[in-house]
């Protein structure tokens, strides 16, 4: 034997911490006693490498002609056990959720490919909070339409229009994804809300970690959407308390910026309020309240905007924009026109 | 010789979770960063609408190898900055798939006989577990023992598969 071979103890611990990390995500205690184990020895990492390996070559191996009989050989020795055990006792509610487990494990999983989603919406002026299956809340804004798939394995929305917040249970075996055009806004367990306003997609987080992805085309891995480097010394990751800015559709530069959390949820609370906002961002938000439509002309929708505003009161938007910015406000019965002066 | 199609997350991390961390853990300091990037690879797949692209270890560790560069993008001001992506850089060869195995038929015929040495108990769960996916739950229950004997089953035989092929890997 190769003097420089692990010990069998050290091979056992390499392959308890392989077990064990193949069957999820480790606690933290146990992450903690991960770490203490390879720092204990030099040995240990490669070990563990060794032992990951070899999980993975047995693997790669599972449908060669040399492993067919093993598995046949392990299936029928499955088998003959449970039929002594169900005729030892009787079927209880466990047994049959276990052979149930092993029907899945055997049948495929197409059956959930099939289920329809399930579709929120609201109308003008209609807010609406959801409580999802899963446990995660979702809070819509006017004239939004979420739909929500609970898969086998992930958590698949699709805002197909509006703006909704999501508190999200922690699941991490199961993804929490938002689909918004060709974006695809990825978390695990956390707070956040998404947007869709004048072709950008807007997602400001307010708790925990969500990635942004490009939704990839075919054959093409999905790219993280990275905002612009700003100075050099800034850090360009979506944290909580901050929003991201980016086109729905196609490649386009994403932009960071900070979001305040108390303001940037005040729609939740029938109140809008912008500060130094582009008046065509204001006027997006405020026509989901209102069957009377603001309609900017002109260069109007690059001014800037101050105010609070209750959600569905037009008028007193239109009186604040007239009394703040050099516009004429043209009102009409179902329309109310802004153009510059 | 692939991995399978169509897999679910909980088939996905059995397979891929001890070689993504091992993969991770040579190339982060903090282990609990590898632990995060190791879960956000899943994340990844399981957001994948496509169910073809989900199969197969390259695309995965090339989800895992865009990571680490994402993650040296938002380091640029740190001091390691350069170190890291230097080294990221110089490996791509090796990146696409550094656990891609060659297994040729003779390690394949002496996994076989690795497996054929080993208690056939421990043999049995081994595969249950690891070739047909079935939990530890449903394992302990046919078999009449506790999920802890179940590990102790697994534990035995990755690490008496591990050292007899040792060479071989």
């Amino acid at each position: 034997m190769n003097p420089r071979e692990p010990s069998p103890e050290r091979f056992e611990a390499a392959a308890a911490w392989c077990v064990e990390l193949a069957e999820g995500p480790l606690p933290d205690d146990r992450q903690r006693a991960f770490d203490a184990w390879l720092v204990g020895s030099a040995d240990n990492l490669a070990t563990f490498e060794r032992s990951s390996a070899l999980w993975r070559e047995v693997g790669e191996a599972a449908t060669s002609p040399e492993l067919i009989d093993v598995r046949e050989r392990a299936l029928a020795t499955f088998r003959r056990r449970n039929q002594w055990r169900w005729a030892r006792r009787a079927v209880t509610g466990r047994a049959v959720a276990a052979a149930a487990a092993v029907l899945l494990a055997f049948g495929g999983t197409a059956w959930w490919w099939q289920s329809a989603p399930d579709i929120y919406r609201t109308g003008v002026g209609e807010r609406r909070v959801v409580m999802l299956d899963d446990g995660s809340r979702a809070s819509l804004d006017a004239a939004t339409e979420v739909d929500v798939r609970m898969r086998g394995d992930r958590r698949e929305l699709h805002l197909v229009s509006g703006r909704a917040k999501f508190d999200v249970a922690k699941d991490p075996l199961k993804p929490f994804s938002v689909r918004v055009g060709d974006k695809l806004v990825v978390a695990t367990g956390t707070s956040f809300s998404v947007e869709m306003i004048n072709g950008k997609l807007r997602v400001i987080l307010y708790e925990g970690r969500v990635v942004v992805l490009d939704q990839p085309a075919a054959g093409r891995t999905p790219a993280e959407v990275l905002p612009a480097l700003k100075g050099g010394d800034e850090d360009t990751a979506l944290t909580p308390g901050r929003e991201l800015v980016v086109g729905i559709s196609g490649q386009s530069q994403a932009q960071l910026a900070k979001a305040d959390p108390v303001r940037s949820l005040s729609w939740e609370g029938g109140q809008l309020v912008f500060e130094d906002e582009p008046l065509s961002l204001a006027v997006g938000r405020i026509n989901r309240y209102s069957a009377r439509r603001v309609e900017l002309q002109g260069t109007a929708g690059r001014l800037r905007v101050n105010g609070v505003f209750n959600t569905g009161d037009v008028e007193a938007f239109a009186t604040g924009v007239e009394e703040t910015l050099p516009v004429r406000v043209i009102r009409e019965r179902d329309v109310v026109m802004i153009a510059p002066q | 010789m692939g991995a399978a199609y169509g897999k679910d997350v909980v088939e996905f991390s059995r397979e891929f979770r001890p070689a993504l961390m091992a993969f991770f853990l040579r190339r982060v300091r903090d282990h609990a960063e590898a632990e995060d990037l190791t879960q956000e690879v899943f994340s990844r797949i399981a957001a994948q609408p496509d169910m073809t692209m989900r199969s197969g270890s390259a695309y995965l560790f090339q989800i895992a190898a865009n990571l680490l560069r994402d993650r040296a993008r938002r380091q640029q001001v740190r001091r390691n900055y350069r170190e890291t992506l230097g080294q990221i850089d110089g490996e791509t060869v090796e990146l696409i798939d550094p656990f891609r195995v060659t297994a040729g038929r003779s390690s394949i015929a002496a996994l076989r006989a690795a497996l054929d040495e080993l208690d056939a108990t421990t043999s049995a769960i081994f595969v249950l577990y690891r070739l047909e996916y079935m939990s530890k739950d449903v394992i302990a229950d046919s078999f009449g023992i506790t999920v802890r004997t179940v590990e102790k089953h697994l534990t035995k035989a990755t690490a008496r598969l591990t050292a007899r092929l040792g060479d071989a890997i």
